[in-house]
């Protein structure tokens, strides 16, 4: 039948078409700009450069295919993958800086960082990728889990943590005892509702008391201006939106009223196989983000700028109110960016069990090293 | 031309009133930004963004594409291998239902978890939403064809491939093109499921960004030109059927204008 091979011949020509329109776009995107976190846009039959992103960690020599990334002087740059936690934002600037200003390539690495929220632990702990961010939450609960997931925490991003319950301040919501006979809209952790409770008792208030409801894939002010009171939300980021929205909020921080929720938020995580096989990736590594964020601190400006390049999707002014006020968070008190205390693993981790948000006690000192850090 | 355009007219005055109210009731600050923006903010983003939206499009685009042509192929191959032979036909039928009863938001990670970022889990992903459609139309095609031509062509001798070609396969086009039709709408979505689980490009990320920076204008940019998008390719689907079955129009036309 003439028309079975119409189709035929059209389906054929749609193929080459777009194999052609996607191959060339690729050749431009190498020649103006070989950033190689740029879309990974290798349709199969044109490139091979997939197996950048699955090479193997353990590996100490660049393979002959990254060559063709060439914007540092250096060709033998490893290419390793960074998994991100979420959405580039603030949190991130020092190793968005530490890629632009060239702090990577100075120790013979090129990172690749990919945006995922669903599965970057796993693709750390798997070996994917060498490098992720967890918070110590999350570390905690993937290695105390059944599956026992092999992850470390090297570094913390930021020395306190800087999350807390929001509301609009019209509620009248000042202590954890007003969020008696209120609506809580949370992202459906046991984690969040932990923390409430354990807030709650400090002021000898009745968590039972409090509504909840699940929201997660909506956002936070559109739900406390519909059906909910309050909100757990991180002030970097989400509370300065408000401000700059001038959206009042009243804000009462974990670690204000009970000091074992100052956990180490955002951390820098690896697996036991680069920890076991390759610990000088991970020297380097940390050697170059700590330059990344001490940056960050001193030109917040400069920052600002690398988080834009990476996402210019973002508002420039949420992200440079978010960068100032962050800026001042990455080291804080600390001695040197990146250090994190047994103390603080260990009383978030029995404040954990206590509430049985983990399934099994661990020891926290093989959850975290600061061996690593330069 | 004209007569199509006039049928469209309810509808666009329809599309034209609730976009005034929104932008009435936003510049009342009834409904706050964050919350829905008006629409003039999302058609100032869409041009202001039109640079990196065009790049995260074409990403998408290519992908959705791509897609869409290999679970063709595939739905097409899956439907012809049922329907020559029984035992392929057991074991891969249920098979097929389950596969679409997987929530695609929880099988994209694994996917990407396997296959790493980059294009073939994407388009893993777009194929598992498209394929079905084809493949299920065309098996129902293929068991609606007239029986009695079937009888008429063994009578002549004809083997089981010159039956295909001759009466099954012809027959089934319409339903062929009516699975492709839902094809080519799920794709755009599936290729942006597919970004919520891993990458640096694409509309899906994009929106997320957007959305996640609280730039509701843009992400609202971004949600149109996913429908400008998945338009576009059911109108190709539905230019590419009347090339090919130019017998069929009339019934094609009947379900997207009803005529009076």
């Amino acid at each position: 039948m003439k028309k079975a091979k119409v189709i035929l011949i059209i389906l054929i020509m749609l193929i080459l078409v777009v194999s052609i329109v996607s191959c060339q776009k690729q050749n431009s995107q190498k020649g103006n700009d070989t950033r190689s976190d740029q879309d990974q846009a290798d349709v199969g039959d044109c490139s091979q450069t997939e197996s950048g992103s699955k090479q193997e960690l353990a590996d100490e020599s660049p393979s002959p295919g990254d060559s063709m990334e060439t914007k540092h002087v250096n060709t033998q740059l490893q290419k390793i993958t960074f998994v991100l936690d979420w959405t580039p934002n603030t949190n991130h600037s020092g190793l968005f800086l530490a890629q632009q200003q060239g702090y990577y390539a100075e120790e013979g690495l090129d990172v690749d960082f990919q945006e995922s929220d669903m599965n970057f632990i796993e693709m750390v702990a798997t070996g994917s990728a060498p490098f992720g961010i967890a918070s110590q939450e999350q570390v905690l609960q993937a290695r105390s889990s059944e599956a026992e997931i092999p992850i470390v925490a090297v570094a913390a991003i930021l020395q306190h943590n800087t999350s807390g319950f929001a509301s609009p301040a019209g509620r009248g919501i000042t202590t954890p005892r007003d969020f008696e006979d209120k609506t809580y809209s949370g992202w459906g952790t046991e984690l969040e509702l932990a923390f409430i409770e354990t807030l709650m008792k400090q002021e000898e208030a009745d968590f039972a008391k409090v509504n909840i409801i699940n929201q997660s894939a909506s956002n936070y002010i559109a739900a406390m201006e519909s059906e909910a009171d309050f909100a757990w939300i991180y002030w970097g980021w989400d509370g300065i939106n408000c401000e700059l929205q001038a959206y009042p909020l009243n804000f009462i921080l974990l670690q204000d009223i009970d000091p074992r929720l100052d956990f180490y938020s955002p951390t820098i995580i690896t697996n036991e196989t680069v920890i076991n096989d390759n610990p000088e990736l991970i020297r380097r590594f940390l050697r170059a983000t700590a330059k990344g964020y001490s940056l960050a601190v001193a030109e917040p400006d400069k920052a600002v700028e690398a988080v834009l390049e990476m996402a210019p999707e973002l508002d420039r002014e949420l992200v440079s109110a978010s960068q100032k006020w962050l800026s001042k968070k990455y080291i804080d008190d600390a001695s040197v960016w990146g250090t994190m205390e047994l103390e603080i693993w260990l009383s978030f981790k029995n404040w954990m069990l206590q509430y049985g948000v983990l399934e099994n006690d661990l020891d926290p000192a093989q959850a975290f090293t600061n061996d690593y850090l330069p | 031309m004209w007569s199509r355009f006039r049928k469209a007219i309810p509808a666009l005055i329809v599309l034209a009133m609730m976009l005034g109210m929104l932008q009435v009731l936003s510049m009342a600050k009834i409904i706050h930004s964050f919350v829905l923006p008006a629409p003039a903010a999302v058609f100032s983003a869409l041009i202001t963004q039109k640079e990196i939206l065009w790049l995260h499009c074409r990403e998408t685009l290519t992908i959705a594409s791509l897609g869409f042509i290999l679970s063709i192929i595939l739905g097409i191959i899956i439907a012809l291998l049922m329907d020559a032979f029984t035992l392929v036909y057991r074991a891969l039928y249920p098979l097929l239902v389950v596969s679409q009863t997987i929530p695609t938001m929880i099988i994209t990670p694994v996917i990407v978890l396997m296959f790493g970022y980059g294009v073939v889990p994407r388009l893993i992903v777009v194929l598992l939403v498209c394929f079905f459609p084809v493949a299920i139309n065309l098996l129902q095609g293929f068991s609606d064809v007239d029986k009695d031509q079937i009888k008429l062509m063994h009578s002549l001798g004809a083997n089981k491939w010159e039956i295909l070609r001759h009466v099954k396969f012809p027959s089934s086009l319409v339903h062929l093109f009516s699975g492709i039709r839902i094809s080519a709408t799920y794709c755009v979505m599936a290729a942006v499921l597919a970004e919520w689980s891993g990458g640096m490009s694409g509309l899906g990320i994009y929106m997320l960004r957007t959305k996640r920076a609280y730039s509701f204008d843009r992400m609202f940019a971004s949600i149109i030109l996913i429908i400008i998008l998945s338009l576009l390719l059911y109108y190709f689907v539905i230019v590419v059927e009347r090339l090919v079955m130019p017998w069929q129009r009339a019934t094609v036309t009947y379900d997207l204008r009803r005529e009076k």
